[in-house]
């Protein structure tokens, strides 16, 4: 129902019944549940004839009439945006500020930083200075699919896709239900930490938020060799 | 392989990063062969150490050891 053009849909036992509405913009409402018997009640059901001032008003009149609703309600109209996950309270990995203008016009006493990740694959000159920082920005949208097998990565790492400049980027979760964010916050100071290594032998950090019920960080993707291969060398 | 992942772990340590929970899914082997550390989930930052983490209180065995004990996943 997330990506397809209903509006309507119901979640059902044999006994009990949830209605589900979903908005244009992908809001989706979900009834109180209802039960179709007295039985059910002390299980926090309610029963339908609460709705009505009739007393034989029963599930069958609500499911009759929600049938009517899907037949008569127009598809809902898929906007580009549909598809995209939008990550709340998020941030991103940015290059520090320049260094402010010597306005006293002396050189230089001491080199200025470097940025240690050269790309080559070497060690670098560990250098004690932050060449990144973790900013807030405005929005981040990504292409993020965790119900598909090709999107898992294992444990709680997903593939997604950053939607500003198409990269590929692993998204990786705890269940806030579960665990509290100090776990992500946690590595996301250390990768913050040893950004010299980054693009070496530890992924760029891309950005942290919240998806959902989840709070995440954002690596980028490394595309690895599969295992049967590094065993047959 | 054996020494670049050690060369790899050993970078870290030199940044006073404990991984805290080193084990064979969490390195991986990219496409060039080079070795790529993850999850750093359970790393702790040893200040002060200037590199030398292998001490009796800070290192990966005794991290590993704690996690342990403590009924924590470890594999």
């Amino acid at each position: 129902m997330c990506w397809n053009s209903h509006a309507y849909a119901i979640l059902t036992t044999t006994a009990g019944f949830v209605f589900l509405f979903r908005d244009d913009v992908g809001n989706l409402w979900m009834s109180q549940m209802f039960a179709s018997n007295e039985s059910l009640a002390p299980g926090g059901y309610v029963l339908p004839s609460t709705l009505s001032q009739h007393y034989r008003f029963t599930i069958l009149h609500i499911l009759y009439w929600f049938t009517h609703l899907t037949e008569t309600t127009e598809p809902v109209v898929e906007r580009d945006l549909a598809q995209v996950i939008r990550v709340m309270d998020r941030y991103q990995t940015k290059p520090l500020h320049p260094p402010p203008p010597n306005i006293t016009n002396q050189p230089y006493t001491t080199p200025m930083p470097q940025y240690a990740n050269t790309g080559t694959g070497g060690y670098g000159q560990y250098h004690g200075n932050y060449t990144f920082s973790l900013e807030p920005v405005d929005e981040l949208l990504l292409d993020f699919k965790p119900w598909l097998a090709e999107s898992r990565c294992g444990g709680r790492a997903f593939r997604a896709t950053l939607i500003e400049g198409n990269h590929e980027i692993v998204v990786k979760s705890w269940d806030s239900y579960k665990h509290d964010s100090s776990q992500r916050d946690n590595e996301v100071s250390i990768y913050m930490k040893i950004q010299s290594l980054w693009n070496v032998c530890v992924p760029r950090l891309v950005g942290k938020g919240e998806i959902d019920f989840c709070h995440s960080l954002f690596l980028e993707f490394v595309k690895v060799k599969p295992i049967l291969i590094i065993l047959l060398q | 392989m054996a020494n670049k992942v050690q060369q790899a772990f050993a970078e870290i340590h030199k940044l006073d990063v404990i991984h805290g929970d080193v084990r064979a899914a969490n390195i991986l082997v990219a496409e060039d062969e080079s070795i790529w550390i993850l999850d750093f989930e359970y790393a702790q930052v040893v200040f002060g150490s200037r590199g030398q983490v292998f001490t009796d209180e800070a290192s990966e065995v005794r991290m590993l050891l704690d996690r342990i004990q403590r009924g924590e996943p470890y594999c």
